[in-house]
């Protein structure tokens, strides 16, 4: 009798055969087949009977027991999940905002102030404010920055004398250089050697108070000048 | 009422559609119950940790749950489940190999033992999953996943095809060599003699 199925086909259906799980025409065809090859009838006999014991563990309520609480673990771990994102995309959406929009307002705001100290510069030397008001380092800065020279300026107050009734004489130019002099002489004593103090760029040197204390005595000095 | 929705949402294509368009939590527990011992046991035969598979078994489904609505269904479900098993399984192995190194921790622990059997019982299948294991361990991996997935989860050989990439033809015979092997060392085990003489 020759056998419907090969050795090696008998062989892939033994397992299923073995474990019921082969359909009723193949096991018809397997049962036909193994006759043939009596090493795999043995073979056969041997794994249902070690596996008859196998089957008989329930390892599908053990299974079951292990994940009985998958299911409700990851409803938490997703909801957790989720409310990070809200909050994540609430930030997003509200606190990144407001907070570009104060830093803008800080940035606006400073940058405003100083343009407003610029302005109120300006005025003065257009004569608005009949008096020499205090001046601060940023200012003396931007002038300076621009190559403004004491002598400019001073020209530039002169030039709007008749409309504020600021008269500053020409020779009061030696007296404020000599002031300037004066004040510097404490912090230029001993000086780098690679950096001498310029007498004629004496305001690079100056900060607030020592502009301040200049402008005083100049107007004692000369109180006709404010 | 759980029983009659589960009856309702029968396949995997109705389960998805309500979790798009209906009731996504119920549709999720569903879904999540369906699966979670196809994927609990393929993550213990990777991780042997119940910890371990218990925890990787959540992120998978998580990781399913987000990208469910973009399921386009060229595979079927579970052999979508597996893969990113796998990959999660993957994951959580090579940070565990990363911390047992500096904690001398073999990652050694399996114990499958179900509460609900009497004390006899669970010193029997505690014994006989410990031996059963370990024979498994002895499988090259092919042989041991298409024993797990086709004797334990009852999975067409199509099905494990696309699941491991190996064609049907070798899948059978991977399966028969599985089988025979496990047989001969059962067959030689302590644990199946002393079952023999009860």
């Amino acid at each position: 009798m020759t056998p419907s199925l090969s050795r090696k086909q008998t062989e892939e259906m033994l397992p299923d055969y073995a474990f019921g799980r082969l359909g009723a025409e193949d096991s018809l065809r397997f049962e036909k087949s193994i006759e043939a090859y009596p090493d795999l009838s043995q073979e056969l006999k041997d794994i249902q009977g070690v596996f008859s014991k196998v089957e008989k563990m329930d390892f599908n309520s053990i299974l079951e027991n292990r994940t009985r609480n998958i299911s409700v673990r990851v409803q938490e771990r997703l909801a957790t999940k989720n409310a990070k994102n809200n909050s994540m995309s609430r930030l997003f959406r509200l606190v990144i905002p407001t907070v570009s929009i104060v830093a803008l307002a800080i940035f606006f705001f400073s940058s405003g102030n100083s343009l407003f100290h610029s302005n109120e510069l300006s005025s003065n030397l257009d004569g608005e404010n009949r008096h020499i008001q205090v001046v601060h380092s940023s200012d003396a800065s931007i002038l300076l920055s621009e190559d403004v020279t004491l002598n400019a300026v001073l020209a530039e107050v002169v030039s709007h004398q008749n409309n504020n009734e600021i008269n500053i004489p020409v020779q009061d130019n030696n007296v404020i250089d000599d002031l300037i002099a004066d004040n510097l002489l404490p912090e230029t004593e001993e000086p780098a050697e690679t950096s001498p103090v310029d007498p004629n760029n004496l305001w690079e040197y100056l900060n607030d108070n020592e502009i301040q204390d200049i402008l005083k005595d100049l107007s004692y000095e000369n109180p006709s000048v404010l | 009422m759980m029983y009659s929705l589960t009856y309702a949402l029968n396949t995997d294509q109705e389960i998805i559609k309500e979790y798009c368009t209906g009731d996504s939590n119920r549709a999720a527990t569903l879904f999540v119950r369906k699966y979670q011992k196809f994927v609990y046991s393929a993550a213990l035969r990777y991780l042997r940790s119940h910890d371990d598979a218990d925890d990787a078994a959540q992120e998978v489904f998580i990781r399913a749950l987000k990208n469910l609505k973009n399921f386009r269904g060229d595979s079927s479900i579970q052999t979508w489940l597996y893969r990113i098993t796998l990959n999660v399984c993957t994951s959580i192995s090579r940070k565990r190999k990363f911390v047992s190194f500096f904690t001398h921790d073999d990652g050694s622990e399996i114990e499958l033992v179900s509460d609900s059997i009497t004390p006899q019982q669970q010193f029997e299948n505690k014994d006989f999953e410990k031996h059963f294991e370990a024979m498994l361990r002895q499988l090259p991996e092919k042989q041991r996943e298409t024993f797990a997935l086709r004797y334990f989860e009852e999975l067409s050989y199509e099905e494990i095809s696309k699941m491991l990439g190996t064609s049907v033809g070798g899948l059978k015979a991977n399966y028969f060599q599985a089988v025979q092997k496990l047989a001969k060392l059962l067959k030689n085990s302590e644990f199946m003699q002393k079952w023999e003489r009860i």
